[in-house]
């Protein structure tokens, strides 16, 4: 391809040479970049809002109504329990108080082996172990059975609320088809499964580490 | 390769396919069928890809006198993939709710073969008037296709309509319309299947309706 201008006098606009146009490119995605830098930088702050104020929703359908006077989405700590927690990652637990007392813990467990991919769930628990509920908050389940998790589609994941590991005892924390207690979503046992486990893995955790869930100072 | 004449038919073409641009905007929300679940999922991405849309072509437009036709295309690209990012952004500052239920087809709106084509081609050949109408008529008929698909996909699998309406505030959840209740649904309509089945009696009645205009009477 010839680098000199075109010397045949077509009509029209000039050519311009190809580094000349790489130039003109590079101009331009810098400035695309500082633009959509800028806006980064000023959405940062809402962006953090939204997302706490998220965090707060979910809590909040995890946690009596009334219970409690702290802000529990700020009252956390992060902790790293790959066997039962599910992740590598740090998890968060969320603690709620009143008057200084511990009213529910609510600890973020991954159960990773769901129909499609692993499922977040948040398992709110009394200080006393007794499961006060259960949210899916990331699932990628089947729609119309395995995404029934969702507390949006069903209300199958009521039936954790006032169990414990005493009730059901230890062999029975499973779906009634592996001769447990839990009935399955109706075509979505994997899913079932999955999430009973997480749920029993999430009581043994909060049994295990009861005293440092709430007296870790927050971070 | 069939040349049409700078006309109408060229000034309002959706895309520069001149033999079938309607079948191109069929085709180009191919990525997205994933999201589009709901009515309210396809009006959220129809405004999105109508926002990218004016905007792109607009700043094509405007500088079509200083890119040759070697550098458009690229040009065309970093348009509108920055388009992207921004409109992603704003969705994710006003409208958190469903830019969670979106996910990543907001920015995958980059791949939308309808946007690339044409802002890289007719665009950034018009003046700016006339590029951002022809924009605005493209983004008018996806906001439309992208309704009416979520819309269908919602009532057969769900069996409502206007879901997902929390996310404009809980006073705003009233407005979604439950026609069925409990679990009678049509569950293949909302897995990506369903949506690529429905995108392709799509394009089935497009070639039919195409096929009998251009029968010879």
């Amino acid at each position: 391809m010839a680098i000199e201008p075109d010397q045949t006098g077509s009509p029209g606009a000039p050519r311009r040479r190809p580094a000349l146009r790489a130039l003109g490119l590079l101009a331009l995605a810098s400035l695309a970049a500082v633009a959509v830098g800028l806006l980064v930088e000023g959405s940062r702050r809402r962006i953090a809002d939204n997302e706490s104020a998220q965090v707060m929703k979910t809590l909040r359908s995890v946690l009596p109504t009334s219970g409690y006077d702290n802000h529990p989405d700020q009252d956390r700590i992060l902790v790293v329990a790959p066997d039962l927690l599910g992740s590598d990652e740090p998890l968060p637990v969320y603690r709620a108080r009143r008057g200084g007392e511990p009213v529910a813990a609510v600890i973020t467990v991954i159960a990773r082996q769901g129909y499609v991919g692993p499922i977040r769930l948040l398992v709110s628990l009394a200080p006393d172990g007794t499961v006060l509920a259960v949210r899916a908050i990331a699932q990628q389940e089947t729609p119309g059975l395995g995404d029934r998790v969702d507390a949006a589609k069903s209300t199958w994941t009521q039936i954790f609320s006032g169990k414990s590991l005493d009730d059901p005892d230890a062999k029975n924390w499973a779906v009634t088809r592996d001769g447990g207690a839990f009935d399955q979503m109706t075509g979505a046992t994997v899913t079932s499964r999955a999430v009973v486990n997480a749920v029993r893995d999430a009581a043994l955790y909060f049994e295990q580490h009861h005293a440092e869930i709430f007296q870790h100072p927050p971070e | 390769m069939n040349t049409a004449p700078a006309t109408d038919q060229h000034r309002h073409a959706s895309g520069a396919r001149q033999d079938d641009p309607a079948l191109l905007l069929l085709l180009g929300i191919c990525p997205l069928l994933g999201a589009i679940v709901s009515l309210l999922a396809g009006l959220g991405l129809g405004i999105a890809t109508l926002a990218i849309l004016v905007g792109a072509s607009a700043l094509a437009s405007a500088m079509r006198h200083r890119m040759p036709g070697s550098v458009r295309f690229a040009a065309a690209l970093l348009l509108i993939a920055t388009l992207a990012t921004a409109v992603s952004i704003l969705f994710e500052v006003f409208l958190f709710d469903l830019f969670l239920a979106l996910g990543i087809a907001l920015p995958l709106l980059v791949t939308n073969a309808g946007i690339v084509v044409q802002v890289g081609t007719v665009d950034s050949d018009q003046p700016l008037r006339l590029a951002v109408v022809d924009a605005a008529a493209l983004g008018g008929r996806m906001i439309l296709l992208m309704a009416a698909l979520g819309a269908g996909r919602e009532l057969l699998g769900q069996g409502s309509l206007l879901s997902g309406a929390d996310a404009f505030g809980e006073n705003a959840a009233a407005i979604t319309v439950h026609l069925t209740h409990g679990d009678a649904g049509f569950t293949l309509t909302l897995v990506p299947a369903g949506g690529f089945l429905l995108l392709g009696l799509l394009v089935g009645m497009h070639n039919a309706i195409k096929a009998r205009q251009a029968a010879p009477t």
